[in-house]
């Protein structure tokens, strides 16, 4: 280091770089948590501009300046730029882009819901024969209940499973990329519909049951003992495919935004997002 | 309209004008207000913010200045149709301020001296 020239300056992760020692703090404190690409991008764009600042006969001082407040700055940054534990997230075997094309990775997100779709299968079921008993219809028909209780706990996992060959697709082009995030954003406001939609369907049940009036037929036969606790099971199913719908979407926006601002390749992404090798 | 709405307004109307970098973008809102002036640790945030959501794009070209290369910023198709709700909503708000302010009796005429 001869401190004569702007290239003297380390950055303080490893970048370009840095303009000075005050930019190298200033980078410091502006870019913390920052993702590697997004530090090295950030480095270069300031130290460009601190430069282009002295050619038009800015002092140092004032070029600096002109950066603004390095805490405000890194306020914004990190609401534009991928962080470190964004792309730690990425890199979860689970959710990385370089398993994607692995139906066994696939199968092993979607097996939570199924012993939670087994119980629920149960619940409705008994709900059900409870409902067809009270009617006078015959008192067993328990393998109607199973059935009808069997497609509607599924329905969830019907839902995600419809995703998973879309969501499994690695996304080629940046319109496809964003055509996936669309469809992972419809889907999910289809699940919220279902969602809202068990919310009044409980609470019409509670009311129409405490109060004795007539409600909803179907609901109004059934005992609240019997039947609040299949429609909570049903909502507890429907948040878990909401949270796996939700990161699948997650993750095809910050791949979006790694291709977008950085201008990384499929191959580059793949590359960062590959989960650690095991020993 | 808040200040980073502001501020994109101001860098989508200047990207608009033509193509370029951030530093001369900073020197082009030195001196058209000082508001915007004490927001410039926002200029390159929001310029990243911009490019992430496609309404500018950002190339590799040499402003030709003699000096060192420099990015620059470029208004997208998309930033342009952007542009125009953001203009509309800003003359809305100065037209409703403008009503205000006659409604107390402040109004200037245009172009008063000081």
């Amino acid at each position: 280091m001869n401190g004569s020239g702007a290239a003297d300056f380390e950055h303080p992760y490893g970048g370009p770089a840095a303009h000075s020692s005050e930019h190298a703090l200033w980078l410091e404190i502006a870019t913390a948590g920052l993702w590697a690409p997004a530090r090295t991008m950030i480095a270069e764009e300031t130290k460009q501009h601190l430069a282009a600042a002295e050619a038009v006969g800015r002092t140092p001082e004032q070029a600096l300046a002109q950066l603004g407040d390095p805490r405000e700055s890194a306020a914004a940054y990190q609401q534009v730029h991928l962080l470190e534990n964004q792309v730690a997230f990425l890199q979860n075997p689970l959710f990385s882009p370089a398993t994607a094309h692995s139906w066994r990775y696939m199968l092993i997100r979607a097996l939570p819901m199924l012993p939670a779709a087994g119980v629920f299968t149960f619940l409705f079921a008994h709900s059900l024969t409870s409902l067809l008993s009270s009617h006078h219809l015959p008192a067993t028909p328990s393998a109607y209940g199973y059935l009808t209780g069997f497609f509607a706990c599924i329905l969830p996992l019907i839902v995600y499973l419809a995703c998973l060959p879309v969501l499994r697709h690695r996304p080629g082009t940046l319109d496809t990329a964003r055509r996936l995030e669309n469809l992972a954003n419809t889907c999910f406001l289809t699940q919220m519909s279902v969602f809202f939609i068990g919310v009044v369907l409980t609470i019409i049940d509670g009311v129409s049951s405490i109060c004795g009036c007539s409600g909803i037929v179907l609901l109004r036969r059934l005992d609240p003992a019997d039947s609040t606790l299949p429609l909570v099971m049903l909502l507890l199913l429907l948040l878990v495919s909401w949270a796996l719908i939700l990161i699948d979407r997650d993750r095809v926006s910050v791949l979006n935004r790694a291709r977008t601002l950085y201008g990384l390749q499929d191959d580059e992404m793949l590359a960062l997002s590959a989960p650690p090798a095991t020993a | 309209m808040n200040r980073t709405r502001l501020l994109d307004l101001a860098l989508l109307t200047r990207l608009d004008q033509g193509d370029t970098d951030g530093q001369a973008l900073y020197e082009h809102l030195q001196f058209k207000d000082a508001e915007l002036i004490r927001q410039m640790s926002l200029l390159y945030p929001r310029l990243h913010h911009l490019t992430a959501e496609h309404l500018i794009e950002r190339t590799g070209e040499t402003v030709a200045t003699g000096a060192s290369p420099r990015y620059v910023y470029r208004i997208t198709p998309a930033g342009r149709r952007a542009l125009e709700p953001l203009q509309a909503a800003l003359e809305a708000e100065l037209a409703q301020n403008s009503r205000r302010l006659k409604l107390f009796g402040l109004a200037r005429p245009q172009g008063a001296g000081q």
